[in-house]
């Protein structure tokens, strides 16, 4: 298709449709569709399927939304659960709820409040992780690396059910590394903050290093010739 | 053949880099997925790569990224790796030392050497192929053109798939053949392998050369 004559589209109540170049594409309601989607811009409200792969500017989300092939986006912001079967590149990445991913996720700016499910690498340039849930990433890689508990977990903390509001990692490794609540095998980096809560079997770093007194490190090693 | 390896961790010690400069480029495809091997260590899973792909690499983003923008650049990299579509002239080949005049005169498309004659990729790379294995004094210049000749009408058929050449010799007879890899290979006792080469590694160091 020309570049000038792409279409919209545009879906309201429940229906399905084909993929294609579309210039922008809007759904309000329930719609599956069917093959890969290139488009300006996707917006969802509601629930969407995608069969296939998705590449855009924009995706902005409300709701539910599946996709099983790869997502490329310069721009996601959204808010509930999104489940991706394949792999996710994006730019800039601010979301709110449930992200599941099978494969790796790689971004420049993630922000996450809720929780995170991503069975490959979990990489970028600043990642800012607010749980509110239970988190696992098998790795995570980046410049700097931000992990907290949301505010709102105090909730959770007064009924006695924030135990489940962990991150679980085999290997984080980072320039900047701010670790709370976390459970991991390895954590390698320059500067690396431990704050409560964490058990990290082995922690390598070549910079500034603070642990919590409510941490615990088995091992610590720091790594003199990098530095 | 086994390739040597070096780990992530290793490699930042090397080169200098940061684990944030590590994960841009590899988002932004300037290093390529496959350059990830997962193995396991006595520490667990570790990331290694190929060693000499990764540091040439790295040292290409490192010495163009003030010239061109990150995306421009994984745009040169990154194209289909085994045939890039590439261009140069005769004079670009011999002044960045990718053919050598002896080769470019005897096996060059025109006669006589033109520094304007323009080349295309599958032109030059076979030219490229034979002078890394005469500079090292592996083969002489009459099997060279056996071996452009096989490149020149095997290679285009192996469409982008990574392969093996293998040049041997037995009782002074020499052939060379491609093979996609990874394959084993044995011979009977009488034959020599005089040499076997990747040619996705040459490709990589040709990209190297003409960015």
């Amino acid at each position: 298709m020309a570049e000038g004559t792409k279409q919209d589209l545009k879906v309201v109540g429940n229906s399905s449709c084909a993929g294609g170049q579309y210039r922008r594409v809007k759904i309000t309601g329930e719609c599956t569709i069917a093959g890969n989607v290139e488009c300006e811009k996707f917006s969802c409200t509601g629930d969407a399927t995608v069969h296939g792969n998705l590449q855009t500017e924009e995706l902005s989300m409300t709701g539910d939304m599946q996709i099983t092939g790869d997502v490329e986006a310069k721009k996601i912001r959204g808010k509930g659960d999104l489940a991706i079967d394949s792999r996710i590149c994006g730019e800039d990445v601010s979301f709110s709820g449930n992200l599941e991913v099978q494969g790796d996720c790689e971004s420049g700016f993630l922000e996450v409040y809720g929780g995170i499910q991503i069975q490959g690498l979990l990489s970028a340039e600043r990642l800012q992780l607010r749980m509110l849930g239970p988190c696992q990433a098998r790795e995570i890689g980046g410049g700097d690396l931000d992990v907290k508990r949301s505010k709102g977990t105090i909730w959770k903390q007064l009924f006695g059910q924030d135990s489940s509001v962990v991150l679980h990692a085999e290997l984080i490794e980072g320039d900047v590394v701010s670790l709370d609540y976390t459970k991991a095998g390895v954590v390698r980096g320059k500067d690396v903050v431990i704050g409560p809560g964490c058990e990290i079997e082995r922690l390598e770093y070549w910079g500034k290093v603070e642990v919590h007194p409510e941490a615990s490190v088995k091992e610590q090693i720091y790594l003199k010739e990098r530095a | 053949m086994e390739r040597e390896l070096i780990s992530k961790k290793e490699l930042l010690e090397l080169t200098g880099i940061s684990y944030g400069q590590l994960y841009r480029w590899k988002r932004k495809r300037l290093i390529p997925e496959e350059w990830f091997i997962r193995k396991s260590t006595f520490t667990g899973q570790e990331t290694f790569f190929p060693k000499e792909l990764i540091l040439g690499r790295i040292d290409q983003i490192i010495n163009k990224k003030d010239d061109l923008s990150l995306d421009e650049l994984a745009e040169k990299l990154s194209q289909s790796p085994l045939v890039p579509d590439m261009h140069a002239t005769a004079g670009e080949l011999l002044e960045r030392n990718i053919v050598s005049k002896v080769v470019l005169d005897r096996y060059g498309i025109t006669h006589g050497s033109e520094r304007g004659a323009v080349y295309s990729f599958p032109e030059f790379f076979p030219l490229f192929v034979i002078d890394q294995l005469l500079a090292a004094g592996e083969i002489s210049l009459e099997e060279g053109g056996l071996l452009v000749e096989t490149l020149n009408e095997q290679w285009q058929k192996l469409e982008g798939k990574p392969c093996d050449l293998l040049f041997f010799r037995k009782m002074g007879l020499s052939t060379c053949v491609i093979v996609s890899v990874p394959a084993e290979l044995h011979f009977d006792k009488g034959v020599k392998v005089v040499a076997r080469l990747s040619l996705l590694d040459l490709t990589e160091q040709v990209k190297g050369k003409l960015i």
